[in-house]
């Protein structure tokens, strides 16, 4: 039973349509005022209703790790983040409580002024991506030839590790490269730091290949 | 063609209103995808063919409105009843001195 009051509106719009409807369809009555005005609400507000808090629950919907393991292709990437005995930077970022079922997108989605529509409009390019060219891919071949199109940003960590705390900058490692840290010159998730965030899909990927 | 239109944009309603709810109880890609896209192409196509409907009908019924004239009388009225044909009626003027002379 849904609980989110984004999908019981939608639903409940929905229903409200559809009872109109199917009132019009069953009883076929004449097309007076009252019969349009019955459709105006059939046919017109309540489903742009509907549509558009379905559309909001599914932009929501697109942030959670579900929805990015719905492609086989990241079916290897949501296993591993729902492993509990996985020790992955990803895996260890999945068991925080406050955004850990969203931990694809909270990781790497781009947080500028505009961050929201370039990332949906990166996703859009993945599901071209995938349609195109991944769909029929065994998840051996994905995991050879699909990578990361840019260097992950520091930025998106220092969200949240702000690099500003005492117990962060206690630690020597971290002392030692502040600086190169903050400006992006060393990653946090590089191997030997924190990194990488998914160790089993680290094989060289193939010239000319899609990230 | 009236009844057949709204018969066919309800019909597009309930299925389009089906495919938005699908990706609600199913948020993968497909759904969402087929959702925010065929959907809401299916809705918008069905709204349009109910104001075409809405509009041609009320269209005709302009159309078929019966006409009047200034004074708000149709022109079957006219017909039926001269007098109440102002604009038509022959009004008599008195003849002046000079045209009674001549």
């Amino acid at each position: 039973m849904p609980t989110d009051p984004l999908t019981v509106t939608a639903l409940g719009c929905a229903a409200l349509s559809a009872v109109l409807v199917l009132w019009y369809l069953i009883r076929r009555p004449a097309l007076n005022r009252a019969t349009k005005i019955v459709l105006l609400f059939g046919i017109g507000l309540f489903p742009i209703a509907t549509a558009m808090t379905a559309n909001y629950a599914d932009f929501e919907a697109t942030k959670n790790r579900t929805f990015c393991g719905s492609c086989h292709v990241m079916k290897p990437y949501q296993d591993d983040s729902e492993n509990p005995m996985s020790m992955s930077l990803a895996s260890r970022h999945a068991r925080n409580e406050q955004f850990g079922h969203e931990n694809c997108y909270a990781c790497h989605a781009d947080y500028g002024m505009f961050g929201t529509v370039k990332t949906k409009l990166g996703g859009m390019r993945h599901v071209y991506l995938y349609i195109t060219e991944y769909r029929t891919q065994s998840l051996e071949e994905a995991r050879e030839t699909i990578h990361i199109l840019h260097p992950f940003q520091n930025a998106t960590c220092m969200r949240c590790h702000s690099t500003e705390n005492p117990l962060w900058k206690d630690v020597k490692d971290h002392a030692s490269v502040i600086d190169r840290v903050r400006n992006g010159e060393v990653s946090c998730a590089s191997e030997g730091c924190h990194g990488p965030a998914h160790p089993f899909s680290k094989v060289p990927a193939k010239k000319g290949t899609n990230p | 063609m009236t009844r057949g239109l709204l018969t066919a944009a309800c019909v597009m309603t309930l299925v389009g209103l089906a495919l938005m709810l699908w990706s609600l109880f199913v948020p993968t890609v497909w759904p969402i995808m087929v959702a925010m896209s065929v959907a809401q192409g299916i809705g918008t196509l069905a709204f349009g063919m109910y104001g075409y409907v809405v509009f041609r009908d009320m269209r005709r019924r302009m159309v078929n409105k019966p006409k009047k004239d200034l004074f708000g009388i149709t022109k079957e009225l006219q017909e039926l009843d001269p007098i109440a044909r102002p604009s038509q009626q022959k009004i008599e003027v008195p003849a002046s001195k000079e045209e009674k002379a001549s």
